[in-house]
Formats: structure tokens, C-alpha cells, sequence
């Protein structure tokens, strides 16, 4: 399923939506350093989906399927 | 997945795994849930790979989200700490202290109120000589003698307006066109000269 995902899609959609959290959290440090801080923020978060560092999420069946189990698990030990 | 007639009796069936944030947020997209009736009423295939791949998409989206919103929150502190840690353990060069004297850098390049005084005492003579561009000197030159000498005593000997026509037994208002008119004759033949 890995290889039908487009990553850099993801990526940029969710850079865009982030957008004014990385922004907001700029605030914190000094004017001069604001730039700098949010290209790290940016390579850190490249890096992370490009490294595989964020885990790859299960399809809907096998999500499905792990829930109902643990739901029928659950009710056959109470 | 096991069949069901209606996506109704899914829904029924499965409330508290509709009820999972993930899987809410997934269906509030219509097209998901067209696709979830497709795959589980008629049993297609496609329509149920389909779905499998915008749930992926969606999943991963929703943890590259939280990451982010982690990871700049965090991310900002850290920075910071580390800034200041920096500045403490490496000081502006000029901060440092010299390995011969105990003074720093700063104390020795910085002009003493001595020094400076010396620098004025040598400049107060003729403003004229002091002036190393060749061009302007020529043009300085030109000037007619009463500019020359407000000019002199303006920028070399830095006095007042005031004082100047006083000791040139003028009105103030007079000194201070032949200035403007010195400067003016000056820029313009300045600029010219290039």
C-alpha cells in the first residue's frame, strides 16, 4: 500500500495547513532568529516523512478488522 | 469485510468504531462514505481499495499534522535554550579577553576621551588641507573668499552660525545663505566632475 501513497502530496498539504501553527510558535524566540528557526522546523518535518520517521497508518480493512477483534476480545474477557 | 444490506445496518452495527475520531473525521468527506456504501453493500473490490487508500492518505495526513504541531512547539523551545546557551559559551569576538593584558579587545579598540581630544587639537588649523580628495580640493579651491572663510569656520573650527556673523560683523541670515550657497556650488560641481 506504501508505494500507492504519494508522500510529497501529503507533505505539502499538510506544510500548507500548518502554515500559521509554525508561524505562531515563531513568536517565541528573537526577530533575528525567525527565519532560521522556521527552515529547521521545515527540514525536520522533510525529514520526517521522507526518513519514514511518522509511521505508516493501516488500511481501512485491516484498521477495521483490528478494531472489531479487539471489541469482541474485550467483551469475551468481562 | 462481511456484507451488509444497507449502510444504515452498518452504521448500526458499528457505532463505536464510527465514533473514533479517525474514522469520524474520514467520513465527514462524502465521497468516503458513497465509497464505504459501495464496498459493503454491493461488495466491490475497487471501490473498497479505494477506500483503503483514502483512509491511508487521510490517516497519515492526520499524523503529519500532529507532528508538525508537535514538533514546533517543542522545537521553538529547544531553539532557544540552545541560543542563549551559544551566546553565554561563545561571546562576541570583541568581548574576549587578551592573552597579554587582562583588558579585552573592546578596550583596545575603542578611542580613549585623550586621544580624541588630540585629534580635535591638530584638526581646528585649515579644514582645506585636511581635504584628500583631489577633485574636491580643486573645487574647494574655486570658491570665492568669504565662502571660503564661513566654510572654514563652520566645519573647522565648528562654530555657530551666530557666532560667525558676529565675528564677521554680518547678520546671521546672510551667513547662512553663503553657506547654503557654498554647499550647493560645492555638491553641484562634484557631481558634474563624474
Amino acid at each position: 500500500m506504501e508505494k500507492y501513497i504519494d508522500k510529497k502530496e501529503i507533505l505539502t498539504k499538510a506544510l500548507l495547513i500548518m502554515n500559521p501553527k509554525i508561524k505562531k510558535s515563531l513568536l517565541s524566540v528573537d526577530l533575528n532568529d525567525r527565519d532560521d528557526l522556521e527552515q529547521e522546523i521545515k527540514l525536520k518535518i522533510v525529514e520526517a516523512v521522507l526518513g519514514g520517521k511518522i509511521d505508516f497508518p493501516p488500511t481501512f480493512t485491516d484498521y477495521y478488522e483490528v478494531f472489531t477483534n479487539k471489541a469482541i476480545q474485550q467483551a469475551n474477557n468481562s | 469485510m462481511e456484507k451488509y444490506s444497507s449502510l444504515s445496518e452498518f452504521k448500526k452495527k458499528n457505532t463505536e468504531f464510527l465514533s473514533q475520531p479517525i474514522v469520524q473525521s474520514f467520513f465527514d468527506d462524502s465521497r468516503n462514505l458513497s465509497l464505504l456504501e459501495l464496498s459493503v453493500v454491493d461488495g466491490d473490490i475497487e471501490a473498497q481499495n479505494q477506500l483503503d487508500r483514502r483512509f491511508v492518505e487521510h490517516f497519515f495526513l492526520c499524523r503529519l499534522i500532529k507532528y508538525i504541531s508537535t514538533l514546533s512547539f517543542r522545537f521553538s523551545i529547544d531553539f532557544n535554550k540552545r541560543r542563549r546557551k551559544q551566546k553565554e559559551n561563545f561571546p562576541l569576538l570583541v568581548d574576549q579577553p587578551n592573552n597579554e593584558s587582562n583588558s579585552t579587545m573592546l578596550d583596545y579598540l575603542s578611542v580613549t576621551q585623550e586621544q580624541l581630544t588630540i585629534v580635535n587639537e591638530g584638526e581646528s588649523s585649515n579644514i582645506f588641507e585636511l581635504v584628500v580628495d583631489e577633485a574636491l580640493y580643486k573645487i574647494l579651491m574655486k570658491l570665492g573668499k568669504k565662502e571660503k572663510e564661513v566654510i572654514q569656520l563652520i566645519l573647522g573650527d565648528q562654530l555657530k552660525q551666530i557666532e560667525i556673523a558676529r565675528i564677521l560683523n554680518e547678520s546671521p541670515q546672510n551667513i547662512a545663505k553663503t553657506k547654503k550657497k557654498a554647499l550647493m556650488k560645492i555638491r553641484k560641481q562634484y557631481e558634474k566632475r563624474g
